[in-house]
């Protein structure tokens, strides 16, 4: 006699794989079959998952159309079956599935379009760890400012492009007509975030993603300054920086 | 047990599941609307604006926390990840009570993201039983464990539905949502009296009645939670207020989602029924 482990298990066989072994411990009733009843629970499965990725992935979806999407989307689930309680998860790997899917090398615009919607989705609901004021900023002595580093927000996150993905994201967030997909001349650096309240894109120059992402590696003021000489006069480059930190505040990118 | 757990969660009217499609009118209006029955994965999150909803409605409105994912009867440990992060979340949120559903949900780390059966058996039972105590131990919140809808039987039941929910609640003590459509979609597929159900179930162990409706596939019924409550069900929940009643209600619509206003309606015949059945409701409204 099966036990209740070895019923779950073929129940479960039943759905990701469709083998149907499940259906000697089911009854047929008088009004149908068991293998149509079991079948509910199949059909129901992936039209749940692909469900949880339109809504997470909306303008992928748009710009895809529905039949290329559900046929993506059930590559995805069959390649990373959900594993974690809540489905808010379960599309985690859908940008990067998408950006390595062999029918859509000639597409990278589609991997880095999920990739932007993912990061709104991560600002959405980040940790809410209260930012760093223009206020608590100004408390610091001009002789600590060489040594200071700065931690980002959890919601903040930066994506390079090299595509045109956010062009046509922001086509498809407008309701325009899509634009047609290209690959860009030069990498297009965002950055996402939550600022009141609302998950939010904005590019970034090349000097100010450098030296966002150095700090973020640790770097403090004085070695972004630096850095920032890079691109501009070394006596520039200090009111440079000043410049790009007072945008971060005002903007919350960083934790107090 | 604490007192917390094993008192009776109180009588807290008729309300309805929250949806985000109802955050705006919810907030902005005042409709007539007593509490507010949660999805608690939807507050499951690190932060961020649903968080700040949940917190500018259970300042308002009772809240009662509802799963979909603790896969009470799953033959997998018990994910105590998930537990602590709802015990965590019902700590912030001081839900009436915590209600998730009397199914498994995957084994060996998957997760199907659905309501699955299981055979009646009094294997099953002795499984159940023992996860639901240590449920309730660590949370230190009444437990309510909802009826599902399903759509296939097992060979191996010994039970009958309403037998194996008895049973559970007497050896453990647990509350029961009673999802009136759900109780009329597996008596439709199953082939059983949805009365013999209602009548089966412990009259003093049920706190909430969920109002649903239900799509119709001539030969089965699925349980689609997209339209409104049909006939057949409203005459099944008076049933059930006249049998466990005055019992706690919600509209629980999960797809396919009108505005509030096409919702208020059933809210107020759910509270109408109640009345008409139990009239000290309406003393104690008017």
């Amino acid at each position: 006699m099966s036990t209740l482990k070895d019923i779950q298990e073929k129940f479960q066989q039943s759905i990701l794989n469709q083998d149907e072994t499940v259906l000697e411990e089911i009854v047929d009733t008088s009004k149908e079959e068991r293998d149509v009843l079991l079948g509910v629970y199949q059909h129901a499965y992936g039209a749940r998952l692909i469900e949880f990725l339109e809504n997470d992935y909306p303008h992928t979806y748009n710009y895809l159309g529905d039949e290329i999407f559900q046929t993506l989307s059930k590559d995805y689930y069959e390649a990373h079956p959900s594993d974690d309680p809540n489905a808010r998860w379960f599309g985690r790997h859908f940008p990067e599935f998408l950006s390595r899917h062999d029918e859509l090398h000639s597409n990278p615009e589609v991997g880095e379009l999920a990739h932007l919607e993912y990061a709104l989705g991560l600002a959405f609901d980040a940790p809410d760890l209260p930012s760093l004021t223009l206020n608590a900023f100004r408390q610091y002595r001009p002789e600590d400012w060489p040594s200071m580093t700065f931690k980002a927000h959890p919601s903040t996150s930066r994506l390079s492009l090299q595509t045109n993905a956010f062009e046509i994201w922001t086509s498809l967030h407008k309701g325009q007509d899509v634009v047609t997909s290209k690959s860009n001349a030069m990498i297009t650096e965002l950055i996402c975030w939550r600022g009141e309240n609302m998950a939010r894109f904005r590019p970034m120059s090349y000097d100010e993603a450098m030296i966002w992402d150095e700090a973020q590696k640790g770097a403090n003021f004085s070695q972004l300054c630096e850095m920032l000489g890079t691109y501009w006069p070394s006596e520039e480059a200090p009111l440079k920086a000043a410049g790009y930190l007072q945008a971060w505040v005002n903007s919350e990118f960083l934790v107090a | 047990m604490s007192d917390l757990k094993t008192s009776r969660p109180p009588f807290i009217g008729f309300g309805l599941g929250l949806r985000s499609e109802h955050y705006s009118e919810i907030l902005e209006g005042d409709p007539p609307i007593d509490w507010f029955e949660v999805v608690s994965e939807n507050f499951m999150v690190p932060g961020g604006r649903p968080l700040q909803i949940l917190n500018q409605i259970k300042e308002r409105y009772p809240v009662v926390m509802h799963g979909v994912s603790m896969s009470i009867a799953s033959t997998q440990p018990l994910d105590m990840d998930y537990l602590t992060n709802l015990k965590r979340l019902a700590k912030h949120v001081q839900p009436k009570w915590i209600s998730d559903h009397l199914c498994w949900t995957g084994v060996h780390g998957v997760n199907l993201h659905d309501l699955l059966p299981f055979p009646y058996t009094n294997e099953a039972l002795d499984h159940i039983v023992e996860r639901v105590n240590k449920v309730q131990d660590f949370l230190d919140h009444p437990l309510a464990l909802e009826n599902v809808s399903s759509y296939v039987s097992f060979k191996q039941s010994e039970l009958s539905e309403w037998e194996f929910i008895s049973e559970l609640t007497k050896r453990t003590g647990c509350w029961l949502l009673l999802d009136v459509n759900n109780v009329f979609v597996s008596s439709f597929n199953h082939e059983f009296d949805a009365l013999e159900f209602i009548n089966g179930i412990p009259e003093d162990r049920v706190v909430q009645f969920h109002m649903a409706g239900h799509s119709d596939h001539e030969t089965y019924i699925v349980d689609t939670h997209d339209a409104p409550v049909r006939d057949e069900v409203w005459e099944l929940y008076k049933a059930c207020q006249k049998r466990f009643g005055p019992v706690s209600t919600i509209i629980e619509r999960d797809d396919n989602i009108p505005p509030l206003s096409e919702l208020l309606p059933e809210i107020e015949k759910i509270r109408t029924i109640a009345a008409e059945i139990h009239p000290s409701l309406a003393t104690e409204a008017a």
